[in-house]
């Protein structure tokens, strides 16, 4: 292969001989690179690493938010609560969570994989379309959540009108059979537009070739779609599979406006954050709910992390 | 073959208006919805709030403006953005220019530990705690500075890779004609790295512009509070008022809107780069 260039070699992460490069800056410039970044590794030690290590120290406490009262160590008592006082909402947290995530993670995918094959064809207002499916990113939860609440009004919104027309009602957010399938309905409203657009990359990478040739040999759209699209993007498949499931598995800030929590749509995050911030401001137990968040999404993670490489390398 | 094709091509065409009336019924509908029911008055939409407005009315946004004190909310809501965004972006760049060039010792290690900061379990309980113990609570400077860290980690992975594109014989060369390390990063890699940080800003910005849960936890005085909360505030005080609602609602969505059509391309970038974040 030859030698490679000189300023390649540079560039190299890989490259294990040495550990720094010489530094063309001297003397007091070397200073100042030094010093220049001393503001940015104490903002990282202070807000990144400190709080991410002390969560799980905190549950082993009693601290609370409301001032004067004393903190002590209590073991594993937070857990003990957890398990044994409260199993029953524990349970019941743990169930909302996986039911949130389930329908989040298989909704958003395959309404983005359709999105997708469709947004990729070119027809009149395509570009209209994608801009309009990816509008909801910049928005923000709380205009979203309160747009959302102003359709599923239970009296005077679009939402109810539409069900009067078959003479029947719904107190939709305030259900509790339907307050879930709707936390789940706005939360892919939310994030279908980056589902989307990260299929979109993947199908643009497929080549062309192969369809016309998939066609040749008798094909039809459906029968294209799953034995040469699917197949093709399962890299994208793998990314959004596991984006959904990290990001509903921890996300509450949307449900927090919609329900609050209420009407069985109480997951673990919400849980976390009423315990900790609302009420008795138990920040202790809210830690502990928090580290049992944390363990739950690495599990599951994981758990989809490794069955879809295995998919990508038996497709490949 | 032919027949195919064209069996082909109508399959999709039929699949593809369906898509574009989903779109248009679920994205467009609603907005459309806020928008018409913003302009009707509040004895219209108990009658009729599926009409057109008729007046159209415009008293929700005055109201909605002037009850919910919307331009306090605005004027904080765009320095807790501002600020924060371009502190981040500095300190992002001088940690990731000499760690991307490995001119320190310990690049290595450094680099690894800033990027797994990506990952970092949500942390927000111990950073209730650390902001009452530093003063941080309640109070805008704090505020603003417990809003610099997730910033800056997502532009030191950003830029990282993106200073490796930048020639190092650059470095060499502004060193021989004297120019010293902060202007080299000024007058030289920032203008080069430009896409890199205006994708950062701009996708660092609308998140923090967008945060309701830091609000709700680290601001109790609503004098403190940025669009979000203070929208949030609005729909907790407005009970029943919809119409009412429905104003604030697009008076916080409009700057959104407008800045997304502008910068499109950048927060996609951005998203797609900070998708390993969420």
């Amino acid at each position: 292969m030859g030698l490679r260039p000189a300023s390649q070699y540079h560039y190299d992460l890989n490259c294990k001989e040495k550990s720094f490069l010489s530094n063309v800056f001297k003397g007091r410039q070397r200073i100042v690179i030094y010093l220049t970044m001393i503001p940015g590794l104490l903002v990282f030690l202070l807000f990144g690493i400190v709080p991410s290590i002390s969560t799980l120290i905190i549950s082993f406490t009693n601290f609370t938010a409301i001032p004067g009262l004393p903190t002590n160590f209590i073991g594993l008592a937070n857990y003990v609560y957890i398990f044994v006082n409260n199993a029953q909402g524990f349970i019941q947290s743990v169930e909302d969570t996986l039911l949130f995530a389930g329908g989040v993670i298989i909704l958003q995918n395959v309404l983005g994989l359709w999105m997708a094959s469709t947004l990729t064809k070119k027809f009149p207002g395509v570009t209209f379309f994608r801009t309009l499916v990816f509008m909801p990113a910049v928005l923000g939860v709380t205009v979203i959540g309160l747009m959302w609440t102003l359709i599923f009004a239970p009296s005077g919104g679009p939402a109810a009108e539409l069900l009067s027309l078959f003479g029947t009602s719904s107190a939709f957010f305030g259900s509790t059979t339907w307050a879930l399938p709707l936390v789940i309905f706005v939360q892919i409203w939310a994030n279908l537009g980056f589902t989307t657009v990260v299929f979109i990359a993947g199908m643009n990478t497929v080549p062309r070739e192969l369809h016309e040739a998939a066609m040749i040999d008798g094909a039809t759209g459906w029968t294209n779609f799953w034995k040469v699209t699917f197949p093709m993007i399962a890299p994208s498949v793998t990314v959004n599979v596991i984006l959904a499931a990290a990001g509903s598995l921890r996300t509450y800030d949307l449900i927090y406006v919609l329900t609050d929590g209420t009407n069985n749509t109480n997951t673990l995050g919400m849980y976390m954050f009423n315990t900790a911030f609302q009420g008795s401001s138990n920040l202790g137990l809210g830690a502990g709910i928090g580290i049992l968040q944390f363990i739950l999404t690495v599990i599951v993670v994981l758990i989809l992390q490794k069955y879809l490489m295995r998919r990508e390398e038996a497709m490949s | 073959m032919n027949s195919l094709g064209s069996d082909f091509s109508r399959n999709w065409l039929r699949l593809s208006i369906t898509t574009g009336l989903v779109v248009m019924i679920f994205y467009f509908g609603p907005l459309f919805y806020v928008v018409n029911i913003s302009l009707q008055s509040q004895q219209q939409f108990l009658t009729q709030s599926m009409s057109l407005p008729s007046p159209i009315s415009w008293s929700n946004f005055t109201q909605a403006w002037q009850e919910a004190s919307m331009s306090s909310y605005f004027m904080n809501s765009i320095v807790y953005t501002v600020v924060p965004t371009v502190v981040a972006l500095v300190f992002s760049v001088t940690l990731a220019f000499p760690i991307s060039r490995r001119y320190i010792k310990g690049s290595r290690q450094l680099h690894a530990l800033l990027t797994s900061g990506m990952f970092f379990p949500v942390a927000l309980i111990p950073l209730f705690i650390e902001s009452r113990m530093l003063n941080l609570y309640n109070n805008r400077l704090g505020y603003m500075i417990l809003h610099i860290e997730d910033a800056m980690v997502f532009g030191f992975f950003l830029f990282v890779g993106y200073f490796r594109t930048i020639p190092k014989e650059l470095d060499e060369s502004a060193v021989l004609d004297g120019c010293g390390y902060l202007r080299f990063l000024l007058v030289i890699v920032a203008p080069l790295a430009k896409p890199a940080l205006v994708t950062m800003a701009i996708y660092a910005g609308i998140q923090i512009w967008n945060d309701l849960i830091g609000p709700v936890v680290f601001l109790a005085s609503p004098s403190l509070y940025p669009l979000s909360r203070g929208l949030f505030a609005l729909y907790g005080t407005t009970a029943g008022q919809w119409t009412l609602l429905a104003a604030g609602v697009l008076i916080a969505a409009a700057p959104l809107i407008i800045a997304f059509l502008f910068f499109q391309r950048y927060f996609i970038e951005g998203a797609m780069a900070g998708a390993v974040k969420s």
